[in-house]
């Protein structure tokens, strides 16, 4: 359970950022990979990727998914590869190279080129399978068949797990994106009062985060003068003086997601909101060195379930806790037994109804370390 | 722009007179992200979140089924149905519970992108074996209702408001990425709910692409595929049009351009209920074969002429075996890489009409000139 983006074509700047994703950070994303194949008993791997979970394929060669081709998936053999093949146009492929960190190879039918591929590379060992479980079923039926005959391994998690435990680059990538999502919070309070219905203030946040050169943003929304609220597609609705905004801000730069949430009020201070967010900020505080590396993210869940009532909140249960956040707006750790490791960012929400009369949210980003979490917000440390 | 009264009652009695014909007993309908436009339309509810589903019994209301709790009350607002549930973990049964109501074969709307562990999933419990009914649903929602062409011409001024707007900002070093961000927040502020936008700048353009940080230089050649939503992606509007910067078109460019107007024009003047869709392919690559081109009108170069949006889409391609009809939406493009002048664009959104067809954009079919190079 996330908040989840719609997978349209994201059209904001669309470049390879060296500056991040240098050829040591792609080198070491491959021979962690290597490892893991070798661990597992497989000689050749292929990842699946579509605009839901850009994940697998983004790791290792830097496309994305979600763009023009939608599709894609990458070979990697022990000592060969990574190899990206993709249903992007032909004519288009000069154009992506600007932005892969590896070659494309030609050919119309993707997925089947690319089992082809792999087949060669595995030298009739075993073929780990990621993200296959997400294949429409006419190319899973190609795939088996391209693959018939030979030993398959679903690496599907375990890919999962080595690409959250976020690399230098991802983690330089993912801090940049918590930057812009807070400047659109920030951007959000400034105008909330402006005039304008919570769709165009939407509108006018994504102009500007695109302007700061990020690839897409997905703005949550809620607004009203008394009860819960819940910040979701963004309404034709004028917040008015009084009123109670909660506003989630996830935006994607470098291929990665960062993500931000707050509620004000509009016009004039509510004190008891600010008293709300006050006592989320502690409840903030004191979790940081709850969560360590091994922990599984339902015992995080409980952490924070406990902080929150140690400081007499509740927390809405229709609202995920805790999720880890990347690649993609929802990615491992996000079953209760996933395991966290170093490396790997959560987007924690804490969110509260209070008396019925308003909902107090705090979003932010938790990283892990082996000492225990760091907030990339600037509140919770 | 709210839904009238019983557009989407009467939208329901027609897929289920179509399931009796077609011999249903029921119909579900699955949505992801990437597919969101299914349930939208038997629901209208635009799909925020992982999975949806909406149940459709031969008589009666939807049972609509979304994943994300703290969506609901938007999903009950937006679908108006009385009964909209939130699915957990066990949603393969939690689903199967609410197809069971169906009275003979369920047909799944979706089913291809369930993939296998969900069909499984699903089938397991339900104790039956569904069968595929995308097609049906498809087929349905091609010919579009008087509202849903309403919502598709007010798409249509959203992509004429965000071509003029493009000319206007156009100025020499503008980054391609920000020429896009001016254009998408002028048709957003209209209410457009998505832009699938492709743009390109440069002189050897090869086709449509994402922004990457080009900036705009003398003599560059600008190409827009303008595709503005409203609401569900099958409400999407396309303007295809061309521009030149900073100084006016040459005499080669114009000669090219006109091949695109002419292969445009020609083609769109047959296109009526019961002209074969191939038609319209078959012109537009005979006339730019005739001016020199006919291998450039193939893969990879080009292969579509045309299509629709969303569910109900059609493809126009020499091979379409179906023919046009009142109340299709699509766009006509003989969009074409020239080896000469790069890839040009030029496409039209019409309606198809008892007697021909409403083009829906107010921008003039013809090579535009900005950045002080004139109109």
């Amino acid at each position: 359970m996330s908040f989840v983006k719609l997978p349209v074509l994201r059209h904001g700047l669309m470049i390879r950022h060296e500056e991040i994703f240098l050829d040591a950070v792609m080198a070491e994303r491959i021979k962690r990979i290597r490892k893991l194949m070798e661990d597992q008993g497989v000689g050749g791997l292929i990842a699946y990727s579509n605009a839901i979970q850009n994940g697998p394929v983004c790791y290792l060669t830097n496309y994305p998914c979600f763009g023009l081709g939608r599709r894609g998936a990458v070979a990697l053999g022990l000592e060969e590869g990574p190899f990206l093949f993709t249903a992007e146009p032909a004519r288009n492929l000069p154009r992506v190279r600007l932005f892969t960190t590896c070659d494309l190879e030609k050919g119309r039918q993707f997925l089947s080129a690319a089992c082809d591929r792999v087949k060669n590379l595995s030298k009739n060992s075993p073929v780990g399978l990621v993200g296959f479980e997400n294949l429409p079923l006419a190319l899973a039926k190609d795939s088996e068949k391209e693959l018939e005959g030979l030993k398959k391994k679903d690496l599907s998690r375990d890919f999962s797990a080595v690409l959250a435990a976020k690399d230098e680059g991802s983690l330089k990538a993912t801090k940049r994106a918590r930057e812009l999502a807070e400047e659109g919070i920030r951007l959000l309070k400034d105008q909330v009062a402006s005039g304008k219905d919570l769709w165009q203030l939407a509108a006018q946040v994504d102009y500007r985060l695109r302007l700061l050169g990020c690839e897409d943003t997905n703005i949550l929304l809620g607004c009203a003068d008394k009860g819960r609220v819940r910040p979701g597609y963004p309404a034709r609705i004028k917040p008015r003086s009084g009123d109670t905004v909660v506003a989630y801000a996830a935006v994607q730069y470098a291929r990665h997601w960062g993500v931000a949430g707050y509620t004000f009020s509009v016009g004039s201070a509510n004190k008891d909101l600010d008293a709300s967010l006050a006592r989320l900020g502690e409840v903030q505080k004191s979790l940081a060195p709850k969560v360590k590396t091994g922990m599984t993210l339902g015992e995080i869940e409980v952490v924070i379930a406990e902080a929150g009532r140690q400081a007499g909140l509740m927390f809405a249960p229709d609202l995920p806790l805790g999720t880890g956040v990347g690649f993609d707006l929802s990615e491992y750790p996000s079953s209760a037994e996933d395991e966290v490791r170093t490396g790997m960012v959560l987007q924690v929400v804490l969110a509260s109804d209070v008396d019925q009369s308003f909902t107090a949210m705090i979003v932010d980003m938790l990283q892990v370390t082996h000492k225990g979490g760091v907030w990339l917000g600037r509140s919770g440390n | 722009m709210a839904i009238p009264a019983g557009e989407m009652e009467s939208r329901w009695a027609r897929v289920q007179e179509a399931m009796a014909r077609a011999k249903l007993g029921g119909l579900l309908v699955f949505s992801n992200q990437l597919n969101s436009d299914l349930v939208h339309y038997v629901s209208n509810y635009t799909v925020l979140g992982e999975k949806a589903f909406c149940f459709l019994p031969l008589k009666g209301e939807p049972v609509l089924l979304i994943s994300e709790a703290w969506d609901l009350e938007r999903a009950v607002r937006e679908s108006h149905l009385k009964d909209v549930r939130v699915i957990g973990k066990n949603w393969p049964q939690e689903i199967a519970s609410v197809s069971r109501l169906s009275e003979g074969r369920l047909g799944v709307a979706g089913r291809e992108n369930l993939g296998r562990f969900g069909i499984e999933s699903l089938e397991k419990p339900m104790g039956q074996e569904s069968v595929s009914a995308t097609r049906f649903l498809e087929e349905l929602a091609t010919i579009k209702s008087p509202y849903e062409l309403t919502l598709i011409r007010e798409t249509a001024k959203m992509a004429d408001a965000g071509f003029k707007k493009a000319l206007e900002v156009a100025r020499e070093g503008l980054p391609d990425f920000v020429l896009g961000a001016e254009m998408d927040y002028v048709m957003r502020e209209m209410g457009a709910t998505d832009n699938f936008q492709m743009l390109a700048v440069g002189k050897d353009n090869t086709g449509m692409l994402l922004p990457w940080g080009k900036k705009i230089e003398r003599g560059d050649l600008l190409l827009f595929e303008i595709t503005p939503a409203n609401g569900s992606v099958t409400y999407t509007v396309q303007l295809c049009r061309t521009a030149i910067f900073g100084e006016p078109p040459s005499r080669l460019l114009r000669d090219k351009f006109a091949v695109l107007i002419e292969a445009l024009e020609e083609s769109l003047a047959v296109i009526r209920p019961g002209a074969r869709i191939s038609e319209v392919a078959r012109i537009q690559n005979e006339i730019i074969g005739r001016a020199g081109y006919p291998e450039y009108c193939r893969p990879p170069y080009m292969r579509g002429r045309g299509h629709g949006f969303g569910l109900g889409r059609i493809d126009v391609e020499e091979d379409s075996t179906t023919e046009f009809a009142e109340g299709m939406s699509l766009v006509v493009h003989p969009n074409q890489f020239i080896p000469e002048t790069g890839y040009l664009a030029l496409g039209e959104h019409i309606v198809v009409t008892a007697k021909g067809i409403e083009r829906l954009t107010q921008t003039e079919s013809k090579i535009y000139e900005c950045g002080g190079g004139g109109r």
